[in-house]
């Protein structure tokens, strides 16, 4: 998630380095810092095979802080609260078609295939009703007409965006994994990486021994509602719910997760969906999806092909999980 | 910019049931002194020598006018690079459960 926090952020967000402590069971190097609205966290793994070298783990811990950087970059150019962000621009154009760069297209690009993936769930077009459920407009309750409202035209950089005047973009719920994906391309030279997005992850591990990764429940809690074992592999590991990001409007609870069906708040049985999948950017965008569909009809989203298992905790307190999810568990 | 160092690992979950190994191979450790101790006493006593290991009950009285003290070896724990001497039973040292390290979490965002 893009959010307000990044306003405040410098253009050099502060790093906390991390020492290479857990080798086999984990990266050898780790460098965090507060970006997205929250924590981001950039880990490398060496060669499991061969002990690290002190040069190894600095040229590491180098190219970490790079990944941060180009991050942080890629962050200013999305987010809606940034008034000089690509976005922010696109957003504020009055004209119906408006030029735009390749970082914006290409999510722009996922943005369509992500609704596709997702039965029209997720929607990028729900920025007025988002800031309607945050109190800061009054629109509200308007149903979204999803991609079929803006289309792309390619061009030799970037593409135009053509839209009905007025139509704005939010990318909340598509962004964090897409750029935790993109960020972990960026570390092929490592045979294990993750990309901690504020709690989306992209994994890549090589590790001989399994790695564990743990589930937090809606409240947060030290005790985790879950632990996942994830053998040698590339993986995406999302979670998505209404418990933190919560509010009142005119005596109403509101939260961030927008039905585009009904232009509100999602308003169903499940809190809490943590999705494990073949990439972060799906595992995110199914997340998201589950959550609003409702537990019933997000069973049957979610048995696929490109999802290895999910958990959703109902608002009833009950946890439920997609038949693969029990493998997956430590 | 900012650097400081912390722990990698969030959270460390280790099953529960299982005993913790440390206590236990503290008892090995004490065992194997006093069969040490029992060996000295029996080579220096001049008493017939008499070591045990893996269950084997040894006993040495030591000279005197006193009661007699009696040390008895159950166990002997030993080092890698030891072997056990002949006839003795060996047993293997039950493995240390499985240690499960995290790595990270996932969770919603904006949480701590």
């Amino acid at each position: 998630m893009i959010s307000a926090a990044d306003v405040a952020q410098d253009h050099v967000p502060s790093l906390t380095v991390l020492p290479a402590t857990m080798g086999r069971d984990g990266p050898d190097v780790s460098v965090e810092a507060q970006l997205m609205g929250g924590r981001v966290a950039i880990h490398l793994g060496l060669d499991p095979a061969a002990a690290p070298r002190s040069g190894d783990v600095v040229r590491a811990r180098a190219d970490a802080r790079a990944i941060l950087h180009r991050l942080e970059a890629w962050t200013r150019r999305l987010s809606r609260h940034r008034t000089e962000s690509d976005l922010s621009r696109l957003n504020a154009d009055p004209n119906a078609e408006v030029a735009i760069g390749p970082t914006l297209t290409a999510i722009l690009d996922w943005s369509r295939a992500a609704e596709t993936r997702t039965d029209g769930l997720a929607d990028v077009t729900l920025l007025e009703a988002r800031l309607a459920a945050e109190g800061l407009v009054a629109v509200s309750g308007r149903r979204s007409s999803g991609s079929r409202a803006w289309s792309l035209r390619r061009g030799p950089r970037g593409a135009s965006v053509q839209r009905p005047a007025g139509l704005r973009f939010d990318l909340d719920g598509v962004a964090k994994g897409w750029l935790a994906d993109r960020a972990l391309a960026l570390a092929q030279d490592y045979p294990s990486a993750i990309i901690d997005a504020d709690g989306d992850l992209a994994i890549r591990h090589a590790s001989e021994r399994p790695w564990h990764f743990a589930v937090d429940g809606p409240d947060g809690g030290s005790t985790p509602l879950a632990v996942l074992r994830l053998p040698a592999g590339r993986y995406g590991l999302a979670t998505s719910g209404t418990s933190v990001h919560r509010w009142q409007v005119a005596g109403q609870a509101r939260h961030h997760l927008i039905d585009p069906r009904t232009g509100l708040s999602a308003d169903r049985d499940v809190v809490q969906t943590t999705v494990l999948a073949v990439s972060a950017r799906q595992a995110e965008v199914l997340a998201k999806a589950a959550l609003i569909a409702g537990s019933a009809a997000a069973l049957r989203l979610l048995e696929r092909h490109d999802v290895y298992g999910a958990l959703l905790v109902t608002i009833d307190g009950e946890l439920l999980a997609t038949p693969g999810t029990l493998s997956w568990l430590a | 910019m900012t650097e400081r160092t912390r722990p990698a690992a969030r959270a460390t979950v280790t099953p529960k049931g299982r005993p913790d190994p440390g206590p236990l191979r503290l008892v090995a450790g004490v065992t194997g002194l006093a069969a040490l101790s029992a060996i000295a006493t029996a080579v220096i006593g001049g008493g017939g020598a008499a070591t045990g290991v893996g269950g084997q009950a040894v006993a040495a009285e030591a000279p005197g006018p006193s009661a007699p003290v009696q040390h008895v070896t159950r166990y002997v724990q030993l080092q890698p690079g030891q072997t056990a001497p002949p006839q003795a039973t060996v047993t293997q040292q039950p493995a240390p459960p499985p240690r499960v390290v995290v790595v990270t979490t996932t969770h919603q965002s904006g949480l701590p």
